[in-house]
């Protein structure tokens, strides 16, 4: 049978674009002056560079919790827009501490690709909310039984979040990330967290070369 | 030398009057997430796809759904390339890198090339130039199946490491000036077959570590072409050598070799004010299943050496070609060597009308005749198509027939093969003469097109008699089966906005035949389909969602949802894709024996030069 996460994002996905049309105005493209249409979009495209730092804790109740503590950890995403919502780059490394004397202790690290869409709220307040695809890297220290070894395994996931601004480019924001690791069994975490954003013009070289 | 012939006259007429050929351009392929040369299959219509370990894909075209057997020829830039081996096609052993390609079409009907008759139909390939004095051209690809153990290796949940797909790399550097061309290419692959389905099998064959294909594929080609006009003389050497596990229908398992492939040639076009004058070619090839290193039982070791001349010559509304082959083979089995030739002769008409009303045809007729081991054989096709402006209405039908049925190298193989089994102490018997097998096949297509309103759609049927095939039965091999296929397929297409969607049905069946006929055609599934929305959300950003389906066959039915996101860089120069294959992880295999595929996704860098991707 279908695999029903897979299946939510899978609509995610195909539908994005469709869906995300509604957002007309985020944190990520306020800099560029204002305009409706195809031409603004255009415009706006790979305008700004926002910068997010989150500290993230993991919350999770699956079977992977049983047998480690995951820790705290950071995440840092790159997010720039396009005409139907931001493109995101993020990495998320944190630590994995065995519940039991014989289990290595699981470094990993989470790498993303993800596409997303932000909606205006009162108060200048801002949601945004996205899907994840990316690569889990995960690193066994070595114990008594066995040595220390690697391995990587495709990951999806979300993430939803609420930002309020400070100033014109700094903001801070707060949500959560959800990630599935497609193993065998697969591997659920839910993080909840909050952090800062900063919003800058995209320089002329890196705005050259996405385009 | 096809390439000056079609330059030769109007375009346009000459596509429309290909009836059922399906061209896909480069771009079609990287929008479609095509991450190796084998899975251009899966996007020809009409087609269904079997593969064992996920590396060699067994092609079968509509109308002619019987393995084991060369039912298509791949055509490189004109030049036939005999891939088949002991009815084996595998697009991934071709020396070519995958962003060489230009285009590729598919002919999915009984087609002639240089006479020789293709009951299943060609796929020509174009490859690409280089168009700047210097220019490097490179790609990496790199993906895997999910379903690791990850951490939960080392508690009770553990399970078999997933390791497919591996990777796959290729570079060429190339250039040109305004009289010479040039480039070389090397493409470098690995494979992991660790599917549970087959990690056993590949274990007991080759060792604990076999399940790693391994490929590499170098080529060079040297082109002068002295006059503006379509004049110019190729060059080109290119090879492959696999390192894997070769599928023996008869045994019906794998068998660990070496398999290798070297091609070399020359080949010439004499061209005047865009018109043909002359053309021809030789080329030597070399087909190798060398026995591996590895623990191989049963142990294949073959090389079979073939070189091809012909030459072809304009005369007025048509051309005449002649081809000659020689073979030899090597084998330490029952037979020790042998060797034959063969030759052919060939024609090729066409005729185009056009009325003041501004509707048009064109005629094509093919006619071929050859002789090989002693045996006939002859084939004709046909075809016919009117079209006007705006709306295009295009009838084509194909009739072809050959004697014999298929190329004799066939029969060799096959006593070959049967020559491995008895050495492995399997009987191996042939219920009647095993002789050049006689057949005749009629395929005929109707096509509809509207074009102004960029949409289109297409239906064709095809019905086709195949008499005195051979066809195995456990270990006999039967003589004499006959039996008829019929078809129908639909294709639509439509362009919203940015988006276009794609769609196309094929259904077939056997409505006549002996018992085992309808068995062996069951290698087909009855009904097949593929469904894509492509669509461009902002400049050079594009995303493609296809749903494949096929119903049951010796497996069953399956269906996979597939999504393709690619970003183009600077200038187009780089591009960055991101595969997704089977979104919904919904287990499917395809072959009774083979794996079982499940959530896939691959990742593709590409730098392509002059940003002309």
């Amino acid at each position: 049978m279908w695999n029903r996460p897979r299946f939510v994002l899978a609509a995610v996905l195909i539908s994005g674009c469709a869906v995300a049309a509604g957002a007309e105005e985020s944190t990520t493209q306020k800099q560029e002056a204002p305009g409706g249409g195809d031409e603004a979009n255009t415009r706006r495209t790979f305008s700004t560079i926002t910068l997010e730092g989150t500290a993230l804790g993991e919350f999770g109740d699956d079977a992977f919790q049983d047998y480690w503590e995951p820790g705290f950890g950071g995440e840092i995403a790159v997010l720039t827009p396009v005409p139907h919502g931001y493109l995101e780059l993020a990495v998320h490394p944190f630590a994995n501490d065995p519940t039991e004397p014989d289990l290595p202790r699981v470094r990993t690290l989470g790498t993303y690709m993800g596409w997303g869409f932000d909606l205006s709220l009162p108060q200048h307040t801002l949601f945004r909310a996205g899907a994840r695809a990316g690569v889990f890297w995960m690193l066994y220290d070595e114990t008594a039984d066995s040595p220390a070894q690697d391995e990587n395994e495709v990951a999806i996931g979300g993430r939803a979040s609420l930002q309020y601004p400070l100033t014109h480019s700094l903001g801070i924001q707060a949500g959560m990330r959800y990630a599935r690791v497609l193993t065998k069994k697969e591997i659920d975490f839910i993080f909840l967290g909050g952090g800062f954003a900063w919003t800058f013009s995209s320089p002329d070289w890196l705005r050259g070369f996405l385009e | 030398m096809m390439r000056a012939l079609f330059a030769a006259c109007t375009a346009v007429l000459l596509i429309a009057a290909r009836g059922a050929a399906q061209t896909l351009s480069a771009d079609d392929l990287r929008r479609a997430g095509v991450v190796r040369i084998a899975d251009i299959l899966s996007l020809a219509e009409g087609w269904s796809v079997d593969t064992i370990e996920g590396f060699t894909l067994n092609g079968l075209p509509p109308g002619f759904p019987f393995k084991e057997r060369p039912s298509y020829l791949v055509v490189i830039d004109d030049v036939p390339v005999d891939l088949d081996q002991l009815g084996v096609t595998s697009l991934n052993r071709l020396p070519l890198c995958l962003d060489d390609i230009e285009s590729v079409q598919f002919e999915s009907q009984p087609a002639l090339v240089r006479g020789r008759f293709l009951p299943g139909g060609v796929l020509h390939i174009e490859t690409r130039r280089p168009e700047e004095p210097f220019e490097v051209h490179g790609r990496h690809t790199t993906g895997s199946e999910t379903g690791d153990p990850g951490p939960y290796q080392f508690t009770e949940f553990n399970s078999q490491n997933v390791e497919r797909f591996g990777f796959d790399s290729s570079i060429t550097a190339g250039g040109t000036n305004d009289t010479f061309w040039g480039d070389a290419s090397y493409r470098i692959a690995r494979h992991y077959a660790s599917d549970e389905a087959i990690l056993d099998r590949y274990v007991a064959i080759g060792g604990p570590d076999f399940r790693v294909l391994e490929k590499s594929a170098p080529s060079v080609r040297l082109a002068w072409a002295p006059f503006a006009s379509n004049s110019h003389a190729t060059s080109f050497g290119r090879g492959s050598r696999i390192d894997e596990g070769f599928f023996l229908g008869p045994i019906g398992q794998e068998t660990p070799v070496e398999n290798a492939f070297q091609q070399a040639g020359l080949e010439g076009v004499l061209g005047r004010d865009d018109r043909l004058i002359a053309a021809g070619s030789v080329v030597a090839t070399v087909n190798e299943l060398d026995a591996s290193a590895r623990n191989a039982t049963p142990a294949l070791d073959w090389r079979q050496r073939t070189i091809e001349g012909s030459a072809l010559a304009s005369i007025g509304f048509g051309i005449l070609g002649a081809r000659a082959e020689i073979h030899d083979v090597e084998s330490r089995h029952s037979i020790e060597g042998d060797s034959w030739t063969s030759a052919g002769v060939f024609g090729h008409w066409e005729k185009l009308n056009s009325s003041l009303h501004g509707t048009s045809s064109g005629t094509e007729v093919k006619l071929g005749a050859e002789r090989s081991r002693g045996e006939n054989g002859l084939a004709v096709t046909a075809s016919h198509s009117r079209w006007n402006e705006g709306t295009v209405g295009k009838i084509s039908l194909a009739a072809a027939q050959m004697l014999p049925e298929e190329s004799a190298p066939f029969w060799y193989w096959r006593e070959q093969g049967f020559a491995v089994l008895e050495e492995e102490g399997i009987p191996v018997s042939a219920e009647g003469e095993i002789q050049a097998a006689k057949s005749a096949a009629v395929d005929g297509s109707l096509e509809l097109r509207e074009t102004r309103a960029e949409k289109s759609l297409q239906a064709g049927v095809f019905v086709r008699a195949l008499d005195d095939l051979a066809l195995q039965e456990n270990e006999t091999l039967k003589t004499n089966e006959d039996g008829v296929i019929a078809g129908g397929s639909l294709s639509a297409s439509a362009l919203f906005g940015t988006s276009r969607v794609h769609a196309w049905v094929r259904a077939q069946d056997t409505i006549g035949g002996s018992s085992l006929f309808r068995e062996a055609a069951r290698a087909a599934p009855r009904f097949a389909g593929r469904a894509a929305v492509s669509t461009t959300p902002f400049s050079n950003f594009d995303m493609d969602v296809a749903i494949r389906a096929q119903s049951s066959t010796t497996v069953a039915a399956w269906s996979s949802l597939d999504l393709n996101i690619q970003k183009y860089f600077a200038g187009r120069r780089l591009r960055g894709g991101l595969a997704f294959q089977n979104v919904l992880d919904n287990p499917y295999r395809t072959h009774p024996i083979g794996q079982i595929t499940g959530l896939t996704i691959a990742v593709q860098l590409e730098w392509i030069p002059g940003g002309r991707g």
